[in-house]
């Protein structure tokens, strides 16, 4: 219940899908936090003593409040996802280090019940001027320092087990929208059973009981919205990031779509990695030859979760090449459809590119009066020579971008040796 | 009276998100088949071979085919295949020719280059239209090759072939020449790169 772990996850999506500027970030973490403070402290967690209630079992107001924000939230983003409004693969979430998981918990639980706080809330009631959180605020400082100076110590723990971003319904094997009405239905039986609980240490008789209100309706309703995202096709969600085909249509027809293979030359000539190239063909031709830095991907992976991350990064424009360009068009259509802007086919493949330098030597563009014919004739054999001495070679120059797909944890297989 | 106000805000949301997704599911969709089943089907049956081309030419039986010519009207006028029917390669998915590519004939296409043919196709299996097919190569070379006469080198031509043997071309690196890696990740957040292993 962090503060900051909140703003991340909402600024998530925002500030890669460019809706808000970077720049701003802190200005609406500061919102959110004014939010977030307000909101803890009418729901009376300035108190120890509505933490505490929950391991003494007279008050569960922390639990419920929590779980509710939980699923509503979680509801919420099933929701924008399906509209295609939030895409999940942009939220942050923090990767599983599954010991320091497991003893930070421990550490944080003893922290409740021995301080009456959690650190969002202690900095509430520090501010409307409590000292038993003032006093808890100080503890935490001194935990970062001790943590700080003694970090080498702590270090193997603290790293110790790395899951990698993990998520609980990959985990189970289940569909994101079942696990969503599962943590609904959860969340619901808790509020049942604390509330029962409740009842039982404060010896709540009838005329407390027959005045509560009824929370049926609303309960009913959330779990009818998570039902309705189970039972919604897969094939239909999130359809409106799709870009439709007239965009394809236009971006092929104003060579929108195309990069030369003038300039993936300049770019093994430079060796620069100013372009992500990306080889289409069969993984047995990859292994035999490929370009300088060049990842290899099938077109059946490109549309897969794990490497939406990778698209979405638009940083530098991805390149598909294959000897010709059908199998390069394939995949671009398949890439530029899902949404990626930042795709481009190489034009004529490898065998443009090769023919280009070691095709027929054209004598008359070395004499030709046309400068920029003269000038690209020049390039074309300096670029010629460079490759035959073996400047161009795959173990040369460029480093293959090192992609981690999250998910699957696959890496992209270097290939060195002789 | 704060039930009141809970069930109307939590009927408020609910009915919000009724509407998102009625108003998702009537939307007009772009694609008939989603984009992985799309990528599942690009590389089953795609091309059509010079041999198989000319065979049908030979025995007349293009009737049974909707063979697609791609190129601009001009050059459809100037030659084209027997039997060829020219919708542009911008135009293919125009509501008017929904009733000529109805999935009832297998459907070969071609054009100028042939990765537009391939890019057409990867549009119609993207409105769920199977059955559609390529043939390998442009059309002077399907003219060349399939038609005029059929060359048995050249009867499974494919433009996607490799046409030179590409490692001969790019010679081992000289010594030395690896310290120009730079150490650093090219994708932001991504590990540092990896040394490779072995080496002359």
């Amino acid at each position: 219940m962090g503060l900051t772990a909140n703003g991340i996850l909402i600024m998530g999506p925002f500030i890669p899908q460019g809706i808000i500027n970077p720049d701003l970030s802190l200005f609406f973490a500061l919102l959110l936090g004014l939010g977030f403070g307000y909101v803890l402290e009418q729901a009376g967690f300035s108190s120890a003593r509505k933490l505490a209630g929950v391991f003494y079992g007279y008050d569960f107001v922390v639990l419920k409040v929590f779980f509710t924000a939980g699923i509503t939230a979680m509801v919420g983003l099933m929701f924008f996802s399906y509209l295609g409004w939030v895409d999940m693969g942009l939220l942050y979430i923090q990767p599983t280090f599954l010991y320091s998981a497991i003893l930070g918990g421990v550490i944080m639980g003893f922290g409740f019940i021995l301080g009456g706080f959690c650190p969002g809330t202690s900095i509430v009631g520090a501010v409307i001027g409590k000292a038993d959180a003032m006093v808890f605020i100080l503890g935490i400082f001194l935990g970062m320092f001790v943590f700080g100076h003694f970090y080498h110590v702590f270090e193997p723990v603290y790293t110790g087990h790395f899951l990698g971003h993990l998520y609980a319904y990959d985990a189970l094997g289940i569909s994101r929208d079942w696990f969503g009405l599962v943590m609904v239905l959860m969340a619901i039986a808790a509020f049942v059973i604390t509330q029962m609980i409740e009842d039982r240490v404060n010896k709540a008789g009838p005329e407390i009981t027959g005045q509560r209100p009824n929370y049926m309706v609303p309960a009913f309703l959330i779990i009818a919205a998570a039902f309705i995202f189970v039972l919604l096709p897969s094939e239909r969600k999130s359809h409106l990031a799709d870009a439709p085909p007239s965009i394809l249509i236009e971006e092929v027809l104003n060579k929108q779509a195309y990069v030369s293979a003038q300039r993936i030359i300049h770019q093994i000539r430079n060796q620069r990695s100013e372009l992500i190239l990306i080889d289409t063909r069969p993984e047995a031709e990859y292994r035999r030859f490929t370009l300088p830095g060049a990842i290899h991907l099938t077109v059946k992976q490109i549309p897969e979760r794990q490497w939406r991350g990778f698209f979405n990064d638009n940083s530098k424009p991805k390149v598909f090449f294959g000897n010709g360009s059908s199998g390069a068009m394939e995949a671009w259509m398949i890439a530029r459809r899902a949404g990626y802007r930042n795709v481009h086919i190489m034009e004529g493949g490898l065998n443009h590119l090769f023919g280009l330098l070691f095709g027929e030597p054209t004598d008359s563009a070395f004499e030709s009066q046309d400068m920029v014919e003269r000038l690209d004739d020049r390039f074309l054999r300096e670029a010629r020579h460079y490759f035959l001495e073996g400047g161009a070679s795959e173990k040369a120059a460029i480093p293959k971008p090192h992609i981690r797909a999250p998910e699957a944890r696959e890496v992209i297989p270097v290939i060195g040796g002789c | 009276m704060v039930v009141k106000e809970l069930n109307a805000g939590a009927l408020l949301l609910f009915s919000l998100i009724m509407l998102g997704v009625a108003f998702n599911l009537l939307t007009a969709r772009n694609y008939g088949k989603s984009n992985q089943a799309v990528a599942r089907l690009l590389s089953e049956d795609r091309l059509v071979s010079y041999m198989e081309l000319s065979e049908i030419c030979r025995e007349g039986s293009q009737a049974g085919y909707l063979i697609v010519d791609l190129r601009p009207e001009d050059e459809y006028r100037a030659g084209h295949l027997p039997g060829a029917v020219n919708i542009q390669w911008d135009q293919i998915l125009d509501r008017r020719h929904k009733k000529l590519i109805d999935g009832q004939r297998p459907v070969f296409l071609y054009a100028d280059r042939e990765h537009k043919s391939m890019a057409a196709r990867v549009l119609l299996l993207g409105q769920g239209i199977e059955g559609v097919r390529v043939i390998a190569g442009n059309y002077a070379t399907i003219k060349a090759w399939a038609l005029d006469s059929l060359e048995p080198s050249k009867s499974f031509y494919h433009e996607d072939k490799a046409r030179f043997d590409f490692p001969r071309y790019m010679r081992a690196a000289p010594a030395g020449s690896q310290q120009t890696a730079p150490d650093t990740p090219l994708v932001p957040g991504a590990d540092a790169v990896t040394p490779l292993p072995g080496g002359c």
